[in-house]
Formats: C-alpha cells, sequence, structure tokens
C-alpha cells in the first residue's frame, strides 16, 4: 500500500499577521471595545479623566493611527 | 509612526532571560512617548558581522538608553559580560567623533544603583547615572524621564506611572494574544514580534492628546 505523505504548507502572503491584524486580535481579547487613556490628568485633579475611558463605539482605523501618531497637539 | 534618526532609540542592554522583563519594559516606554526602539535584535542577519550592526544602528539613532547594571561573573566562565560598556564607549565615541547629526546625540545611562558604576567604570564620572533598582517600573519611569526632554517643546508626555499602568494592561493580555496569533509565549517572542504586538496594542488603546475642562 502506498504512503500518504504529508506536507506543510508555507504561509500564504495572506495568512501572515500584519499590525492591522494584530490590532483586531487585541481589539477581539478586549471583547470588542477600544480603550482610550487621556493623557495629562495630574494626580489629584482631574481623577476621574486618569480613569481609562472606554468606547464602545470603535473609532476609524485611521482615526486611530493618526491619535497614534499626532501625540502633540497643535498650539 | 515613521521611523527617523531624530525618533530612534537604541537600547544597549544585557539579552539574558533575567533581564527580559526590563528590556521589555524599556522598549514598550520609548514606543509609548513617540519613539521607535531599536536594538542588535531587531533583525537576524547572519551574513552581518555583530559590531557593524551595531555601530550600523548606533549611526541611525539620537538617543540612546544604556544599561551597564549586568556586572556579574559569568557562573562558568567566572567573567564578567563587557558588551554594555563597549556598545556605551561607541555611542559616545559616535557623539564625540561623528560630526553632524551625530552632535546631537544623547543618552541616559541606568544601572542597578545609582553611584554603583564609580567602582568598576570610573571614566564616566561625573555623568548623571541612573538607577532602576532591577525594577521595570523604575527602568520606565526612568526612560520616560529622559525621553520627555527629547520630544520638542510643547509636547506632553503621560507620566511614568501612566506608562507603567498602561504596560500592565498590555502584559495581561499579551499571553492569551500570543496564542491566537499562533505565536510562542511571550517568554520566547522575538524582538521583532514582541514590538509588533506593542505597536498593535498603542494603536488600540492610543493615548489621548489633549484634556480640557
Amino acid at each position: 500500500m502506498k504512503k500518504k505523505m504529508r506536507t506543510i504548507q508555507p504561509a500564504h502572503e495572506s495568512d501572515r499577521i500584519t499590525v492591522e491584524a494584530a490590532m483586531e486580535g487585541w481589539l477581539k481579547i478586549q471583547g470588542g471595545e477600544r480603550t482610550w487613556y487621556v493623557a495629562g490628568a495630574r494626580s489629584g485633579a482631574g481623577k476621574a479623566s486618569a480613569t481609562p475611558r472606554v468606547e464602545k463605539a470603535a473609532p476609524t482605523r485611521a482615526k486611530v493611527a493618526a491619535d497614534h501618531d499626532k501625540r502633540s497637539p497643535e498650539p | 509612526m515613521v521611523k527617523s534618526y531624530d525618533n530612534s532609540v537604541f537600547i544597549n542592554c544585557p539579552f539574558d532571560s533575567a533581564y527580559r522583563p526590563l528590556f521589555e519594559a524599556i522598549a514598550f516606554a520609548a514606543y509609548d512617548c513617540g519613539f521607535y526602539p531599536r536594538s542588535a535584535l531587531e533583525v537576524d542577519d547572519s551574513s552581518e558581522v555583530r559590531i557593524e550592526k551595531v555601530i550600523r544602528i548606533i549611526a541611525e539613532c539620537r538617543l540612546a538608553v544604556h544599561d551597564i547594571s549586568r556586572t556579574q561573573l559569568d557562573r562558568e566562565s567566572r567573567l564578567p559580560r563587557f558588551n554594555m560598556p563597549l556598545e556605551l564607549g561607541i555611542f559616545i565615541g559616535a557623539k564625540a567623533f561623528g560630526g553632524g547629526e551625530h552632535r546631537r546625540k544623547a543618552a541616559i545611562v541606568l544601572d542597578t544603583d545609582r553611584y554603583r558604576y564609580q567602582k568598576y567604570i570610573s571614566d564616566i564620572a561625573g555623568q548623571d547615572i541612573r538607577a532602576h533598582g532591577r525594577s521595570p517600573a523604575k527602568a520606565i519611569q526612568q526612560v520616560r524621564d529622559f525621553l520627555v526632554t527629547h520630544c520638542g517643546e510643547g509636547v506632553l508626555l503621560p507620566g511614568g506611572a501612566k506608562i507603567v499602568e498602561r504596560y500592565s494592561v498590555f502584559r495581561q493580555g499579551l499571553a492569551t494574544m500570543c496564542a491566537e496569533s499562533h505565536l510562542p509565549p511571550p517568554h520566547d517572542l522575538t524582538f521583532r514580534d514582541m514590538t509588533s504586538l506593542v505597536v498593535a496594542w498603542l494603536r488600540t488603546n492610543p493615548l489621548a492628546t489633549a484634556v480640557t475642562r
């Protein structure tokens, strides 16, 4: 009887994990909720703003990337 | 974030498993402060001589985090590891002799205790060495306080405590994320895999930039 050979197929390019795919993974782990951390909250004052704010309605991917890249507000 | 000379931070530290929690915390802090951590581990290329790779990365980085805390003797050879002091020396040499943009180089030097270095590398006595006490949280605080001085005018970074909090949240989900992504467990991740997951997490959990009340 001819023995069946098994080969391991290399991952197709579309199967590779990209940062975008990893972002979806993080969202899945977080229950589909995107967390916005508020910077600049001083201890004591504005304590509520130091707490992570959870938004159910996720902003677009482009907005997330733009917000991440643009840390410093325009004067 | 686009990688550039100005926002690249060379991380010069031990690569052993005992140091790994500090290494990963420092890399996360650099990313969270809006910088781009670089390491000799970022590319696996056996055709490139290691010291040449280190020199190339130092040339491409304006900033650096040097950890010279690993002074223990190797259990078998009974000799210390000199790579970190050597790479610190290359960085200082690049700043002194490199000319041009290399004159703008800046670095933070970390050790476990603040004045311990005077006993084994006294040539850098007089420089401001920072202590992390082998604590990832303290290392994050020190790296943040260093990087905030190189952000440019008018830029506010979150405090070290906030970055530590964010790093803690990131770590809590990391093992699940590795399993979901068919990656090895966190302690076996390569530098490249780890930084990709950090970037994805930061994009998913961004810092809001302005608070006006």
